[in-house]
């Protein structure tokens, strides 16, 4: 019972994270299943794929109504996206659970703290420049 | 729009979808609004639609090594779907900043969490 309650959950709030974020999901999808569910590195990642795509359909039903898609940039970004998803995919297979968790970590540190960075740079260049103003 | 970051994008994006099984957005997203200047918005958006795509390719490798356990995947998108659409309804009303502040909290959080525990 405690598993169905917690994969509600990690459903719930992956998905809500997906339609915010617009990352699909998988980021926080599998850390909950290594984490929280016991799951095996591999197996986490492959079930996360399959949950991806409903969620991001499911969000993006949503974000076109807004008209919040920049259709030329999708449009040359996906067929590269593809091909190469395949590749990592096919490359994920060659490697360890633990190393693919540790490339993983790095990975969402290091664009996580870059965000925050450049976010913070420009709060603080909008801040100087409305003290020029006055 | 420039040809060659979108090339750049889709195989940086795409390839770390499929290694790390996440979809591809967290590292979509910084390159949409970083390299092609969208906004935050508009690349949160945007991110979405081509994760369909990539994680649709990079799935077929996992199904081919039996690494999917589709039961627990079905659980999981029931509520994951309803989540979504939350999610994006939040999206809408969220300005940009806030936006950023948000996606870049939620990865150091993840990110922490899965070195020192992972």
């Amino acid at each position: 019972m405690g598993d169905v309650i917690a994969i509600a959950l990690i459903g719930l709030v992956g998905g809500a994270a997906s339609g915010l974020l617009g990352i699909g999901g998988g980021t926080l999808f599998v850390p909950a299943m290594v984490l929280i569910l016991g799951k095996d590195q591999h197996l986490a990642q492959g079930v996360s794929l399959v949950v991806i795509i409903p969620t991001a359909i499911s969000a993006t039903l949503a974000n076109t109504k807004g008209g919040y898609v920049d259709v030329p940039a999708a449009r040359w970004v996906t067929p590269f996206a593809v091909v190469f998803a395949l590749a990592g995919g096919f490359t994920a297979g060659l490697l360890d659970g633990p190393t693919l968790s540790r490339i993983f970590g790095v990975m969402v540190l290091y664009v996580g703290t870059r965000t925050l960075f450049t976010t913070w740079r420009t709060m603080r260049r909008e801040r100087a420049a409305e003290r020029q103003d006055t | 729009m420039e040809r060659g970051r979108a090339i750049f994008t889709g195989t940086v994006g795409g390839f770390v979808s499929g290694l790390t099984g996440i979809g591809g957005g967290t590292v979509m997203v910084p390159l949409l609004t970083g390299l092609m200047r969208l906004t935050q918005r508009r690349a949160h958006a945007t991110s979405l639609v081509i994760v369909i795509f990539a994680a649709l390719s990079a799935l077929s490798q996992y199904i081919l090594r039996g690494e999917v356990d589709w039961a627990l995947a079905a659980a999981l998108t029931v509520s994951s779907v309803i989540g979504a659409q939350l999610g994006a309804r939040v999206m809408h009303a969220m300005p940009d900043r806030e936006l950023r502040l948000v996606f870049s909290v939620f990865l150091i959080i993840v990110g922490v969490r899965l070195l020192v525990f992972g």
